[in-house]
């Protein structure tokens, strides 16, 4: 998983080309934020921690739950 | 009961934040952010109904710091799962305290409906820009219910490069968590036939995670995260229980679960987001997860918002998701199997999960954001786990039952 991980990432830095600061109007745009509504983001998470055997990835991995 | 709330998206926030993004309430000189939701969820007839609402505020400080607060209240009630297996004939089970008992019809799931619990969760966070390019986030949260408490917290620090299109960020968190099951917590693989009646448990949670957001053009931008999560203590679930049958599949006991003292998970993540047709946002996901109990999930993730019409928005979304079962997952056990670890939780056991939801939102109605997501979740059961000897008899029957689960959600959020 490490070198997936690795090959990725160095694909990103590998494949894009630099965004001026005057160029982020459209990255700027509440839309557009990696996490757009995080009370959302964070019931969803709740639900699914609850319901399956996964969490964390975008976050951290959660617990403090009885979760039943 | 308590997944913490997404510190991603304090790590999300601050690398957008030096990426360059002026946020809308130091343009405005508003600096408070009140964001609100309400969570209505249930499972049917029968099964768990919830109502989670959730209130956060952040100030925006003058030195591009922020300091955030959040609260949420939990309230469940109906029936759950409580570990055994489905049988031809009547089963009856003592309730967790020992006071009650339920019987499970015949060919059903057995579901323990004394479940109903109230929790109180609350977080505080606090963000700090130092240098030019780094950021560091403290964060703490606490959340009570009537037989589990959990205190937590950690920080993320991040810093930016080549011209703040590359973010890395760097998070630990810590919690520990306090387990008072009604009844007492039981020993495991001991059998049922009460109350627990052991002494209270604990539990540790250490996570972490490293994180980088690469713009990938003026529309364009993507996130890729490696965590890793290790829990140690008391990690059984002190109200399921998994049932020894005998050679024709009916129960002849039903013993206490008993999971390992210690879970490792690692989980990668990679998040793409583009903006489409001048007007729209695209936006995928992708997370690989594994761990040591031989529980391997992949879940996708994609919504595509449609701003229609100015301040209007439409979003689909769709979420497939796919674990495979511990490796100590049973339907059952054979009478005289010897096990070390067995737990029948069907969410350790192998499903597939289907999402399908539809958003509407107004980003400006005054000075208010608002919108409502109507959603459908649907687990459909793969049989695994299945003991040796009874396993043919056992397979008859519905040991893996489908879930169905409806979510409609309330947002609303505004700037003062």
């Amino acid at each position: 998983m490490a070198k997936i991980l690795c090959s990725v990432l160095l694909l990103l830095l590998a494949g894009c080309a630099t965004v001026q600061p005057w160029q982020r109007e459209t990255l700027a745009r509440p839309d557009m934020e990696l996490v757009s509504d995080p009370l959302q983001a964070s019931l969803d998470d709740h639900v699914y921690f609850s319901k399956e055997a996964s969490s964390g990835g975008r976050s951290f991995g959660g617990g403090g739950c009885g979760c039943n | 009961m308590q997944l913490k709330d997404p510190k991603g998206g304090a790590i999300a926030a601050a690398a957008l934040t030096l990426l360059g993004g002026a946020t809308p309430s130091q343009a405005e000189e508003k600096r408070w952010l009140f964001d609100t939701a309400m969570l209505f969820y249930t499972e049917g007839a029968d099964r768990v109904y919830a109502f989670e609402p959730k209130l956060a505020a952040t100030l925006d400080l003058r030195n591009g710091g922020a300091v955030n607060a959040g609260f949420t209240v939990d309230v469940l009630t109906g029936a759950s799962p409580n570990g055994a297996a489905p049988s031809n004939q009547p089963q009856t089970f003592t309730t967790p305290s020992g006071n009650s008992s339920f019987t499970a019809a015949p060919g059903e799931l057995p579901l323990d409906p004394s479940f109903k619990d109230t929790r109180f969760a609350g977080e505080l966070g606090y963000t700090m820009p130092f240098g030019d390019a780094n950021k560091l986030n403290v964060h703490g949260n606490a959340s009570t219910e009537y037989d589990y408490r959990s205190l937590g917290g950690g920080a993320t620090i991040s810093r930016d490069f080549n011209l703040h299109d590359t973010t890395v960020s760097l998070g630990v968190n810590a919690s520990r968590d306090s387990i008072n099951p009604v009844g007492g917590a039981p020993t495991p693989l001991a059998e049922k036939t009460g109350a627990g009646g052991g002494p209270d448990q604990s539990k540790t949670v250490l996570d972490g995670l490293f994180g980088v957001t690469q713009v990938l053009s003026t529309t364009s931008l993507m996130q890729v995260n490696y965590s890793l999560s290790r829990s140690t203590g008391y990690l059984n679930d002190p109200y399921k229980v998994v049932s020894v049958v005998d050679a024709d599949g009916d129960p002849v006991r039903y013993l206490f679960e008993s999971r390992p003292d210690s879970r490792l998970k690692h989980a990668a993540f990679v998040q793409y987001k583009k903006f489409v047709i001048d007007r729209d946002v695209l936006e995928v996901s992708y997370r690989f997860m594994t761990d040591d109990w031989g529980i391997d999930s992949h879940t996708g993730d994609a919504t595509y918002r449609f701003n229609f019409a100015g301040t209007h928005y439409l979003e689909p979304h769709l979420r497939w998701y796919r674990q495979s079962a511990a490796d100590f997952y049973r339907v059952a056990l054979d009478d005289g199997e010897p096990v070390t670890y067995a737990s029948g939780d069907p969410r350790l056991g192998a499903f597939d999960g289907v999402t399908v939801g539809l958003k509407y939102g107004q980003t400006s109605w005054g000075n208010l954001q608002w919108s409502t997501r109507l959603e459908y979740y649907k687990q459909i059961g793969r049989v695994d786990g299945l003991p040796p000897v009874a396993g043919a008899a056992l397979d008859k029957l519905d040991v893996a039952p489908d879930l169905n689960v409806i979510m409609l959600t309330l947002g609303a959020r505004f700037r003062y």
